[in-house]
């Protein structure tokens, strides 16, 4: 099911009205819900795959039981590798299988050799990548025991069953399912084992989020994806500006896809009373790369850096040692987001951006929000954003691109002679408005840039009357800009 | 409220169309539908009746049949599918009390979404339960949006001053709800472009157009009204690009009397076409009296 879909438009209100009409003090049944309505949000797209998820829960709850109950070392360090070979042995079968294959295949031909190779028709699973990673933090933090486990050691048979049940629901809570944010097991999971209370600021401050995450979605990411496709299908076909422009677009409709599924997610979290932790920081306001990297999908950055980069000696040790952990945690970032080398390349020029900052020092320069306090930046500051913001634009292109040597033929074109001639696309004066949409929403980004998302701040400092404009101006902009298609996240595919 | 209020004072105050992404209101444009909708109020008793989209209103001349003494009507209108001939039908059908009905079942119809046409009739049409079922049929945002300007501007009678101008970018209309063009087609070789933008891809019918295509056909039938499924030309290479014509042609003839015009005729996609597939006057006259020919060889229209 699609947050942009009537079905949800539909499915929202009544889990939300039964959800609160089972009662606070009644955490098992809403807990139960929870997962009811998650498998159903889940199945609505291929119920097929929802053994899979009902499999990872399993596996990981008995793993948690059994580090639980287990002190020898060896035993828990198996139980440990059980969880997590079984959860990425999943992912690697769905997601790397043909990748795998294919290159495999590629390497023996280019050595002379002929194989056949076995591939299948294999369909990814949606979401694969963000609930295997979730659970796989439950078992690694249980592991390390900077958790309890789930149930405590002498519970009843009953009350297993009800924690296996908000267990589940961890796993399966349906805001943030299928595209994150990649929640911890000890944010998340203690929500569910306690009393939720019906907050009523807290769900009107949902409310408004949903808003600005549909906003950027329908209006931003889907405005700007029409001319991404059509400049990324055959780059070849424009000049330098063109393709530049395509960068940019794509560089917007990423972030407004993305970032507005996380507003959208954690909105809906706390319609029920859920709080999730916040993915995106208004990172297109970021001075230099390690700050955008602190602020763009930060629940699975932390999650390499808590999961990856720190068990590999993070930046400790000698300059060796930390170039290769920062490739490293780049570089699987990048084969996170799909089997193509495309995501290598792209993973692999984060790390070259970063890498210079890291060995300098200078990689915590910038922790604050960018101008805070102040309306405007200063002049450094806008150059820094937008050189920053340039080097992202190019990783785009690799991330956006269907191979390396479209990356390639596209980036040659961008970098042409071309460059400074007027852009050139059907219809140039809807491209023309889709850049007033992006120029409104980066104003509004920036009014809020202090908050947790930008329609927060505005709520703060301004009236009634005006906050109820500023709503009706949104959901118009949203009516009158939508793409009426169901276009589905981009990071479903991931 | 607020959208409301907004959704008028935009479709009313803001000239630029690009503005205006979900909100159209073609009044008077391209296809003459608000001529065409004037004209159809007063029209009955019909010989033949011609539906579908610019292949009909811009492929059968109501002058030529009068001259071989057919009382016809065009009710063509701009990518007009089969979710709004049905609800026309529905207002209309009964009134123009036509013996023949000569459907243009151009294949592009059945797998358009119907948007486009929507717009075309709620700008051009009163408002009637057959319009709010078409636009509920369609369940498109820009023709809710432009619906609701249309009841607006019904409401205050903004409308009533309108007069359509008979010429209109090279095209006239002509009483009878057909459209003439002084255009000719520059014609062109196919080039790599227009084959990955059009062809060599398959015909695909969307669900709801055959079923409202279904409908349409047993509306006829209950009223005993005869009918002909008939493809007007187009130029060969467009004609080509597509690689499922036969399966489209089964399709159609299962359905009931069906001409497919382009293996009837042998056009010439230079002289008798105003662009890739639609007919300029040359071509209407060639193909209106192929038409006539096979209508007259199977008594098609009772004396």
């Amino acid at each position: 099911m699609l947050f942009n879909s009537i079905d949800f438009v539909v499915f929202l209100p009544i889990v939300f009205t039964l959800y609160w009409w089972i009662g606070s003090n009644r955490r098992h049944g809403q807990n139960l819900l929870i997962v009811a309505a998650s498998y159903v949000f889940y199945g609505w797209w291929d119920w097929r795959f929802l053994s899979l998820i009902l499999f990872s829960t399993l596996v990981d709850y008995l793993v948690g039981r059994g580090l639980a109950k287990e002190d020898r070392p060896t035993r828990r360090k198996v139980l440990l590798w059980t969880s997590i070979t079984v959860n990425l042995g999943l992912l690697g079968f769905f997601k790397y299988y043909n990748f795998f294959v294919a290159n495999f295949v590629e390497a023996f031909t280019f050595f002379g050799a002929s194989i056949e190779p076995y591939t299948l028709q294999i369909i990814l699973p949606v979401g694969i990548s963000f609930y295997t990673f979730q659970t796989l933090s439950y078992t690694i933090d249980v592991y390390k025991r900077k958790i309890q486990p789930t149930p405590l050691e002498q519970a009843s048979l009953s009350e297993t069953g009800k924690d296996l049940i908000a267990f589940a629901a961890f796993v399966s809570f349906f805001p943030q399912l299928v595209a994150g944010p990649i929640e911890r097991a000890k944010n998340l999971l203690p929500q569910f084992q306690q009393n939720r209370l019906f907050d009523y600021a807290k769900a009107v401050d949902g409310m408004r989020q949903i808003l600005w995450g549909v906003f950027k979605k329908v209006v931003i990411a889907d405005s700007c994806g029409e001319y991404v496709d059509l400049i990324f299908q055959n780059p070849g076909d424009y000049g330098g500006s063109t393709l530049l422009l395509g960068a940019f677009f794509f560089a917007f409709q990423i972030y407004g896809d993305f970032s507005g599924y996380s507003d959208i997610a954690i909105g809906t979290a706390r319609l029920f009373g859920i709080d999730l932790m916040k993915n995106f920081a208004f990172p297109y306001f970021s001075r230099d790369i390690a700050e955008f990297w602190r602020r763009w999908h930060i629940s699975l950055s932390t999650w390499f850096r808590d999961y990856l980069y720190i068990p590999l000696g993070g930046s400790r040790g000698g300059q060796w040692l930390k170039i290769r952990n920062t490739f490293i945690i780049f570089v699987v970032s990048g084969c996170w987001h799909g089997a193509n080398w495309t995501f290598v390349v792209w993973g692999a020029l984060n790390a070259i951006y970063f890498l210079p900052l890291q060995l300098t020092g200078n990689n915590r320069k910038n922790m604050d929000i960018v101008a805070r306090k102040r309306s405007l930046p200063s002049a450094r500051e806008i150059l820094s954003i937008l050189i920053t913001f340039g080097l992202t634009l190019v990783a785009w292109v690799f991330f956006r691109a269907e191979d390396l040597s479209q990356a390639f033929v596209y980036m040659g074109g961008m970098f042409s002679g071309s460059l400074l001639s007027i852009p050139d696309l059907p219809d140039m004066g809807k491209v023309v408005v889709t850049g007033l949409l992006i120029v409104f929403f980066t104003g509004m980004e920036w009014l809020g840039r202090e908050g947790a998302f930008a329609l927060e701040q505005v709520y703060r400092i301004r009236t009634r009357w005006f906050r109820w404009a500023l709503y009706g101006w949104l959901i118009f902009l949203i009516g009158m800009f939508m793409e009426t298609d169901e276009t589905p996240f981009i990071y479903f595919q991931f | 409220m607020i959208y409301t209020l907004l959704l008028i004072a935009w479709a009313h105050l803001i000239p630029v169309n690009a503005l205006k992404k979900n909100m159209h209101y073609p009044i008077g444009s391209f296809g003459h539908m608000h001529s065409r909708i004037a004209e159809a109020e007063q029209a009955q008793h019909l010989d033949i009746l011609f539906l579908g989209s610019s292949h009909a209103y811009r492929g059968f001349d109501p002058r030529i049949f009068r001259e071989n003494g057919f009382h016809t009507f065009n009710f063509g209108s701009s990518s007009q599918t089969p979710l709004q001939t049905l609800r026309l039908m529905e207002q209309y059908l009964d009134q123009l009390d036509p013996k023949l009905v000569i459907f243009e079942v151009y294949p592009s119809i059945f797998q358009n979404d119907g948007v486009e046409s929507s717009l075309d009739i709620v700008a051009n049409a009163p408002v009637t339960p057959e319009l709010l079922q078409m636009a509920g049929s369609v369940n498109h945002i820009k023709t809710y949006h432009t619906l609701f300007y249309d009841l607006f501007r019904e409401f205050f009678n903004l409308n009533d001053g309108f007069r359509e101008p008979k010429v209109r970018g090279g095209d006239t209309y002509v009483s009878g709800g057909f459209v003439e063009t002084a255009k000719t087609y520059n014609y062109s070789p196919v080039t790599e472009k227009i084959k990955r933008d059009w062809g060599d891809r398959d015909w695909q019918i969307r669900e709801d157009q055959w079923q409202a295509f279904r409908e349409i056909l047993t509306l006829f039938r209950e009223r005993k009204i005869d009918y002909w499924l008939v493809q007007t030309p187009v130029t060969r290479a467009a004609y080509d690009l597509y690689q499922n014509n036969d399966y489209v042609d089964s399709l159609f003839a299962a359905q009931g009397v069906y001409y497919n015009l382009n293996k009837v005729l042998t056009l010439d996609d230079h002289s008798d076409f105003m662009d890739y597939h639609h007919l300029n006057q040359s071509g209407v006259k060639r193909t209106n009296e192929a038409l006539i020919r096979l209508i007259r060889e199977r008594s098609a229209i009772p004396e």
